[in-house]
């Protein structure tokens, strides 16, 4: 006999195709880890390990992921839209706004104008005008048997240098309008972790779509002016990936931006301390549609375990930045590491992917990993002050802890850092603070429910009181057999074979019959 | 290690790999990036995990839930929004994207753990090791997981068991 639940998840399944593939990749990995594994660079700029995962095996990566790189966001006051990304721009938007002429790509299905650009210290944004011609919406209205004169067409997203590929009927990406891929200068940009894409619908046939990047000083070597190549350029239209011939080429200039850009240098007590973890903000830069920080994290004499093993002492789980103004109002802000690297104890340095956690060598001590993160948030005139706190976020012990404050102030260029050690959340032992209430709004983008009468109970000595009689069965994991069902009725019994049976007996069957809240009464 | 042997560590553990990952991320492509990684941490590792085959399913179980953790908590896959599309893999009917959606509300751990109770069919003990968590506790998650979920779990008004 199965239960809803069961069934739900006996439907999950490995597809075949997936299966085969599966084999092949680790094959291949087999053979490399035989020859020694090197990092390569390939057509997708990607290393070589990451190939093999970020490899797409299904058609079904078409409609799902796409969706997670891109949002139907749309625009406010012109003003692209990613809050639920935590990035805002400011209302100076509309005046780094440069034009664009003569960039337009099509075919008989689809038009692509690259109509715009931005250039901000931090951010690049192109904005794009996606039109679907009528027999293009005509033939998706037919496969797909709908009847009405208007539907959502799904544009998922623009694809750039990811060349479309063909599975029986259906056509994907690899990254699937993750857009990881630039060209920059001629050379090849890997850009994870620093992509995003806003889509504004102006009805059924025609979409702006804002294709943003990332690209701090790291990326682009302190470049001011640069160029961007954007070939294999596809429209993701759920199943399908419409490809259209030709490239874009386009100059962005920062230069503006950057002249109006005024970067404050925190002094030595921007710097916080939590277990093995120091965090300092090197730099803050005012720009004139973000403020954005550049913090690096050292972790300081660490083995493998201190970087990855959730029990170990030093270990710091993971940590998030949640930004409020002086009156302690969420504001948006996004984080993402822009360089990652771990220092040996013989001095030889290994350049990770930013976010990575994989080491070259399994075991280690006296390290030292090293990480900057840029962090941008909101900037806006009634802003005037930033506090921007840090919390440790453990699944593991099912808490959250604030652990540091950063206090910034936008008049005097102030910075100033507190360690604190508060706990806001603590799942076993029912502590839900207000702040971990906007915490978790800043984290999963939605409200935090209280579960009413969630009163569950942490021993069994609640369960006793509430109980007349129980009835069990007992396995004695020594004889490994069922004692006979016993009622018992005598409340100190009840509790004396309770601890009996947490002791040394198999625990569960106790609780099958008793349960909380499921109490058998005469 | 030939193509057999992978073939049928393939055809042995990856449904509940994707399983598993499946209730970490709800998200069918990064269950199948996640699996893969499991897989590529298997071959590298067989040989030293030895021929117990109840063993190496706990160290499955342990590595899956591990890389998803890892997966989730990884910039890149910053959690943002999410459309019914990624319900849609699985053909769902709209009363079983009701139970995904019950299940997606609840921590991680739970879901893990009413996975290797109810599907698995795990004893509190085995899950305990393979969670590395008390007994204790995971009595008390499967207690707290059951309340929420008790309509899904329960079969003719009795836990399956």
């Amino acid at each position: 006999m199965h239960n809803k639940y069961y069934k739900v998840i006996d439907k999950i399944k490995a597809d075949k195709d997936f299966k085969e593939q599966l084999v092949l990749n680790l094959e291949q990995q087999y053979e490399r880890m035989d020859r020694e594994e090197n990092k390569v660079k390939d057509g997708l700029f990607m290393k070589v390990k990451r190939v093999v995962i970020a490899i797409i095996t299904t058609l079904a990566m078409l409609i799902t992921s796409g969706v997670v790189y891109a949002s139907l966001g749309g625009t406010i006051n012109n003003v692209p839209v990613l809050e639920w990304l935590g990035i805002k721009f400011s209302d100076n938007y509309a005046e780094y706004v440069e034009p664009v002429e003569n960039q337009m790509l099509e075919n008989e299905d689809v038009k692509i104008t690259l109509e715009s650009t931005v250039g901000d210290y931090e951010f690049t944004i192109l904005q794009f005008r996606v039109e679907i011609s009528q027999e293009k919406i005509n033939s998706y209205k037919a496969e797909k048997e709908i009847e009405e004169e208007e539907c959502e067409i799904p544009v998922c997203y623009l694809s750039f240098n990811d060349p479309v590929k063909n599975e029986g009927t259906y056509q994907y990406t690899e990254l699937n309008g993750a857009n990881y891929n630039l060209i920059i200068d001629g050379e090849k940009v890997w850009t994870r972790g620093k992509s995003a894409q806003s889509i504004e619908k102006i009805s059924e046939r025609e979409y702006l779509v804002y294709q943003i990047w990332i690209l701090d000083s790291y990326s682009l070597d302190s470049k001011k002016e640069f160029e961007i190549i954007l070939n294999d350029v596809a429209v993701g239209l759920e199943e399908e990936c419409i490809a259209v011939d030709g490239n874009f080429k386009v100059k962005i200039s920062k230069e503006r931006a950057t002249e109006n850009t005024t970067t404050i240098y925190p002094k030595n007590d921007a710097t916080l301390q939590y277990k093995s973890m120091e965090k300092s903000i090197e730099k803050i830069h005012i720009t004139p549609l973000q403020n954005v920080m550049e913090v690096k994290t050292v972790y300081k004499d660490v083995n493998q375990d201190d970087l990855t093993y959730v029990l170990d002492k030093d270990y710091v789980d993971k940590v998030n930045y949640v930004a409020f103004d002086q009156n302690d109002n969420m504001i948006s802000s996004y984080a993402t590491e822009a360089e990652t690297r771990i220092t040996y104890k013989d001095g030889t340095v290994e350049e990770m992917e930013p976010g990575d956690f994989e080491f070259k060598r399994e075991k280690f001590e006296h390290a030292t990993y090293e990480t900057v993160e840029i962090i941008t948030v909101e900037q806006n005139e009634n802003i005037n002050q930033i506090k921007l706190k840090l919390y440790e976020d453990s699944d593991y012990y099912e808490t959250v802890r604030g652990i540091a404050e950063y206090q910034i102030d936008l008049n005097t260029n102030r910075v100033k850092a507190q360690n604190r050690n508060v706990l806001i959340y603590d799942a076993k032992n029912s502590v839900i603070t207000d702040e971990y209430k906007k915490y978790y709004k800043k984290i999963n983008g939605t409200e935090y429910e209280e579960v009413e009468n969630d009163n569950e109970l942490t021993d069994h000595s609640d369960l006793i009181s509430n109980v007349n009689y129980i009835e069990i069965e007992v396995l004695d994991k020594t004889r490994d057999v069922y004692t006979k069902p016993l009622i018992i009725k005598d409340t100190n019994a009840i509790e004396e074979l309770t601890n009996k049976i947490n002791d040394s007996y198999e625990y569960e069957n106790f609780e099958e019959e008793v349960g909380a809240g499921d109490f058998r009464r005469r | 290690m030939g193509k057999q042997d992978i073939n049928q560590l393939v055809e042995k553990y990856s449904n509940m790999i994707i399983r598993i990952a499946y209730q970490n991320s709800f998200n069918k492509s990064d269950s199948e990036d996640i699996t893969q990684e499991v897989f590529i941490k298997l071959i590298k590792n067989i040989e030293n995990l030895g021929t117990n085959e109840e063993y190496i399913k706990a160290w499955i179980i342990r590595v899956t839930i591990n890389l998803s953790k890892d997966y989730n908590k990884k910039v890149w896959n910053r959690k943002v929004q999410l459309t019914n599309h990624d319900i849609s893999n699985y053909d769902w009917e709209p009363e079983e994207v009701g139970i995904l959606d019950e299940l997606s509300k609840l921590k991680p751990i739970y879901r893990n753990t009413i996975y290797l109770y109810y599907y698995e069919g795990y004893k509190i003990h085995e899950i305990a090791q393979i969670l590395q968590l008390k007994e204790n506790t995971v009595s008390s998650n499967l207690t707290r997981a059951r309340k929420k979920l008790k309509d899904i779990l329960e079969e003719g008004g009795e836990f399956y068991a």
